[in-house]
């Protein structure tokens, strides 16, 4: 796995960042302390929103297996994906021991480091094109608050979005990212105005769609549905106001 | 009904905004345009003045109320109300400028009569109260109103008077004319007849007569002086009924100016109405109403987004939770 637990042993050496820029992968070898819903209470991401999300979070984790990888996406953009999938991976990292991760694959509008007030780069674009080009294998992840979650920003702006996260190299990155995690949470570009969030929602296996009311149109999310075609969509998500 | 409550707290800007467009705007226009200043005054009628019997004889069509006051109201809304006393009412008046056409001249006496109005306010008195576009219009209505009620009233009763002198002025001169025919029917058998001049006449008979005179021309000449002197009656009764009739027409003239008088002059009204102000709220909320909740029916019609779960559900699709988005984290993907 590339990014290695508090309590495992580290088998390919990849450089966690910790949030703050510290290099720690030897401190990270202690056992991390358990995981409170508090320790967020200094992120950016409103706790109300973590706290709206745990009764989200336990029908996921219903009938789970480890190692689950779920890809949060919407119809179009402005409807409150990153947001809820920040709050979802947060409250999985509250409910579970595992290690779980997040990862902002909408490398065209990227959120989660704001929401979770952690550097945009280097992140995932960096990580996929470092993978590409060369043998290191390098995965840009942050610490969080909570010490068993990880956050992989989407890195810097690309307009090659789709040339990025539709290649080869991106799933492989992805899937030397999930290795070394118990759960996965991917915050996918909108379904309908990007390419690629249907390549990133059929790499995660499985769907959560929001959708803003009184915003989103229903045939948007009949259409996104359409794209998702074979894909477990375990439910939908709606925010409001 | 909890979804009805929902889109009109969610639409309640389309309910809003009519009611300001309808309500607002009529209420600033009624403020600036509508504003009506009013002026009145007091006509007290004597208990023995009747204007509705007056009118009666003009023809006019009075209802037969209870109450005599009420009758003399209802007869002067009638005058009120006629246009050949509107007209002469304008032509007293800054009005008269504005009847420059035909269509202007009706107008204009339409106007006056829409808002000149007759309450009855006690036993004997009447309030006439005009509402004009200004404070000088309406008290020069009101005030030509009052000066031609009591100019209609006297000539009123002027004709009235006169009518009753006429009739007995030509009873009189058909009298006299008869009164002339046996007189000379009279004097012409007495010239042919000489012998007649020695006939006493005394008490309608003949009470001395001469031999010389026949039994006819006796008769004859008794039946022409019995015709001279009903004629002459005749005549005397009908001159003396005149001077009767021409005494009465005098105190029925008299009695009718002066049993009605202007108890006071109208003043400068120094503040305006705006007109029925309750009835335009009223309106304007019922047109709020209907207008908003038409478009709230029609904006909810056509919404296409996903207004709750209900249509999450209808696409098969399990709803797992409706987040409120956090102040600052709104329009976010």
């Amino acid at each position: 796995m590339m990014v290695r637990t508090a309590d495992t042993e580290v088998v390919a050496r990849p450089s966690v960042r910790a949030m703050g820029g510290q290099s720690d992968v030897a401190e990270r070898t202690a056992a991390p302390p358990a995981p409170t819903i508090e320790a967020a209470e200094n992120m950016p991401l409103p706790m109300s929103m973590v706290t709206d999300c745990q009764h989200i979070t336990a029908r996921i984790l219903h009938d789970q297996r480890q190692h689950a990888t779920i890809a949060v996406t919407s119809a179009m953009a402005g409807e409150g994906a990153s947001t809820v999938a920040a709050g979802v991976a947060l409250s999985v990292a509250c409910a579970v021991d595992g290690t779980v991760g997040l990862v902002d694959a909408d490398l065209g509008d990227p959120r989660v480091h704001e929401l979770l007030g952690v550097p945009r780069s280097p992140g995932l674009r960096e990580g996929i094109d470092g993978g590409r080009s060369a043998t290191a294998s390098e995965i840009h992840a942050y610490r969080t608050a909570l010490p068993n979650l990880w956050v992989l920003p989407a890195g810097e702006h690309e307009a090659r979005s789709v040339q990025i996260l539709t290649s080869e190299a991106a799933c492989a990155y992805l899937s030397r990212v999930r290795d070394g995690l118990d759960y996965l949470i991917i915050a996918a570009p909108p379904m309908l105005s990007s390419m690629e969030a249907e390549v990133v929602c059929r790499f995660a296996g499985q769907v959560l769609i929001v959708a803003r009311t009184r915003a989103t149109q229903r045939a948007h999310v009949r259409q996104a549905l359409r794209m998702l075609d074979g894909v477990p969509v375990m439910g939908a998500v709606l925010t409001s106001g | 009904m909890s979804r009805i409550f929902d889109a009109l707290a969610r639409r309640r800007w389309l309910f809003i905004w009519p009611l300001l467009i309808v309500f607002v705007v009529p209420a600033i226009w009624a403020m600036f345009a509508m504003r009506t200043y009013s002026a009145d005054t007091l006509v007290w009628i004597d208990s023995d003045t009747s204007i509705a019997s007056a009118l009666k004889m003009q023809g006019a069509d009075i209802n037969n109320p209870q109450d005599p006051i009420e009758a003399e109201a209802d007869a002067l809304k009638q005058l009120l109300q006629s246009r050949s006393f509107v007209t002469a009412v304008v032509d007293k008046t800054p009005l008269r400028s504005q009847m420059k056409s035909a269509k202007a001249r009706s107008e204009t006496i339409t106007y006056v009569q829409e808002n000149t109005k007759v309450d009855v306010v006690g036993p004997n008195s009447l309030k006439i109260t005009f509402s004009g576009e200004t404070p000088g219009q309406a008290v020069a209505v009101v005030k030509a109103i009052t000066t031609n009620l009591v100019d209609w009233t006297e000539k009123a009763a002027v004709r009235q008077s006169d009518s009753t002198v006429r009739l007995f002025t030509e009873q009189v001169a058909s009298y006299s004319s008869g009164l002339e025919k046996a007189q000379a029917a009279f004097q012409d058998y007495r010239r042919d007849h000489p012998e007649t001049k020695k006939i006493t006449f005394k008490d309608g008979a003949i009470e001395e007569s001469h031999s010389s005179v026949s039994r006819e021309v006796e008769a004859e000449y008794l039946r022409l002086r019995l015709a001279l002197d009903a004629a002459q009656d005749l005549y005397d009764s009908s001159v003396a009924e005149l001077g009767a009739a021409r005494v009465l027409s005098s105190l029925h003239k008299e009695r009718y100016v002066s049993g009605l008088h202007t108890l006071d002059d109208p003043a400068m009204p120094t503040t305006f109405d705006l007109g029925p102000m309750a009835l335009f709220d009223f309106l304007a909320l019922v047109a709020a109403a209907i207008i908003g909740g038409l478009a709230i029916a029609v904006a909810e019609a056509s919404d296409k987004t996903v207004r709750g779960p209900g249509d999450i559900d209808a696409l098969d699709l399990p709803v797992l939770g409706v987040l409120r988005a956090p102040e600052g984290t709104r329009g976010q993907a």
